[in-house]
């Protein structure tokens, strides 16, 4: 992150010359393991097939799919709920009903849009429960205006998610599957049950409740030209 | 175009869609139409790169290990204690299940006759919490988890084999717990009991409740 700083500055004058340093990294921000896009439209012909054979009660298959998914679940679902516990019973619940209702799937959506769709649904009290604290339940971190270096690493995923967790839950959501899990906007709206407008009027606020939450994001400027 | 002079609608549009940018959800024409608009609108540009800072700081922890394995025997587990998923015989396991809950409430509907009668006026209300050993409320008791193939008719073809009704279920794990006929609970009567129902092919599970020592 040593392109992005909050260190106070004139701001640069053309927007062409800011934003020319971010275009040149060749490969944008990093990309790990994603449910949405790419990944998603790769792996959906296996998820498919697995589906069909957990519709024929095949147990091999559950455990399959079930094991390509726990760890990315797990993580997003300890992630909003703060407990892996939860998170694993939410897992197991979801994968109760997708091996229940496996013969439902009419493949409208990718398999991980689908599965995704289940665990929100399954998790949504405890997300409710999990998220929009308080004011004084979870006071965020001190943010240091002083240091070079202060919006970097640990300490900006501790600030981050102390504000993520002032968000509502809804909000908050969008947040983590849009930028967490890589989901689409569309996708987020099937998952969500919920217009596409809605998810976009989510993520509008959510941006901008991030930025009264989180004062130093806002000094963050585009990169100068090397 | 600058922020300022852009359409408002169009300038809106472009910033709305920043976030599928980072994600890469973007198709190919949204995307290039994006970046062309950040050359020359600071704002959109500012706030790509502080979105860009929200977006990787909450990307996944991939040093984290989770213990898969162990999760899905306890699925495994709750799977086993189940009756299977019905396939294409929907219809006939929601009979079944109708056809349960009127044999139960008639059950309970007995049972609750039963007590009417043989309680004498002015005895003391006998209240049972749910920590009580469930072999006090009567006689001896069963759990059993029958198959959704089961029929009506072959439910109270065994119920009446066996001196028993439904006094309780069924639960999520669909069981249901079976009430001996009082004076027919000794141990010997619940053993062969027990024997009829897991001789029966449509019985996966009977065990006795044993009281709590």
């Amino acid at each position: 992150m040593s392109a992005l700083s909050l260190a106070p500055g004139p701001r640069p004058r053309r927007a062409s010359a800011e934003y020319a340093a971010v275009k040149l990294e060749p490969h944008g921000p990093s990309r790990p393991e994603r449910a949405g896009g790419a990944s998603a439209a790769a792996s959906d012909p296996r998820d498919r097939a697995l589906i069909e054979r957990i519709a024929a009660h095949d147990r091999a298959a559950l455990k399959e799919l079930y094991l390509l998914y726990h760890r990315r679940l797990a993580r997003f679902l300890t992630r909003v709920t703060s407990r892996y516990d939860l998170a694993e019973e939410i897992i197991n619940d979801t994968f109760w009903v997708v091996w229940q209702r496996a013969g439902d799937f009419r493949g409208a959506s990718y398999v991980s849009t689908w599965i995704m769709g289940i665990a929100y649904r399954r998790g949504l009290k405890a997300f409710k429960r999990a998220s929009f604290m308080p004011a004084g339940a979870h006071d965020l971190p001190e943010q240091g205006g002083e240091s070079h270096e202060p919006w970097s690493g640990a300490e900006r995923r501790e600030w981050l998610n102390a504000a993520l967790e002032r968000l509502p839950s809804e909000q908050r959501l969008v947040l983590e599957l849009a930028y967490h899990l890589g989901h689409s906007c569309e996708e987020i709206a099937e998952i969500m049950n919920c217009p596409v407008n809605t998810v976009k009027t989510r993520m509008f606020h959510a941006r901008k409740k991030l930025k009264v939450l989180l004062p130093a994001l806002a000094g963050i400027e585009p990169e100068s030209p090397p | 175009m600058s922020a300022d002079s852009a359409p408002g609608g169009a300038h809106a549009a472009f910033w709305e869609r920043i976030p599928w940018l980072l994600n890469g959800r973007l198709s190919g024409a949204e995307a290039q139409a994006l970046h062309a608009h950040m050359q020359n609108c600071a704002e959109c540009a500012r706030e790509y790169a502080q979105q860009r800072c929200v977006f990787e700081a909450m990307q996944p922890d991939e040093s984290i290990a989770f213990a898969s394995e162990a999760a899905f025997q306890k699925l495994t587990a709750r799977l086993d204690a189940a009756p299977a998923p019905a396939r294409t015989e929907t219809f006939a396991v929601a009979r079944w299940l109708a056809a349960a809950s009127i044999v139960a409430a008639l059950g309970l509907a007995a049972w609750g006759g039963w007590i009417v009668e043989h309680t004498p006026a002015g005895a003391p209300a006998a209240y049972r919490t749910l920590t009580a050993p469930a072999a006090a409320a009567g006689g001896a008791q069963l759990r059993v988890v029958f198959t959704p193939n089961l029929t009506l008719a072959e439910l109270e073809r065994l119920l009446h084999s066996i001196d028993a009704y439904i006094s309780n279920g069924p639960t999520d794990s669909g069981v249901f717990t079976l009430t001996v006929a009082p004076g027919r609970d000794s141990a010997l009567e619940v053993a062969q009991r027990l024997a009829i129902l897991r001789a029966d092919a449509d019985v996966r599970f009977a065990e006795p409740v044993t009281a709590a020592p």
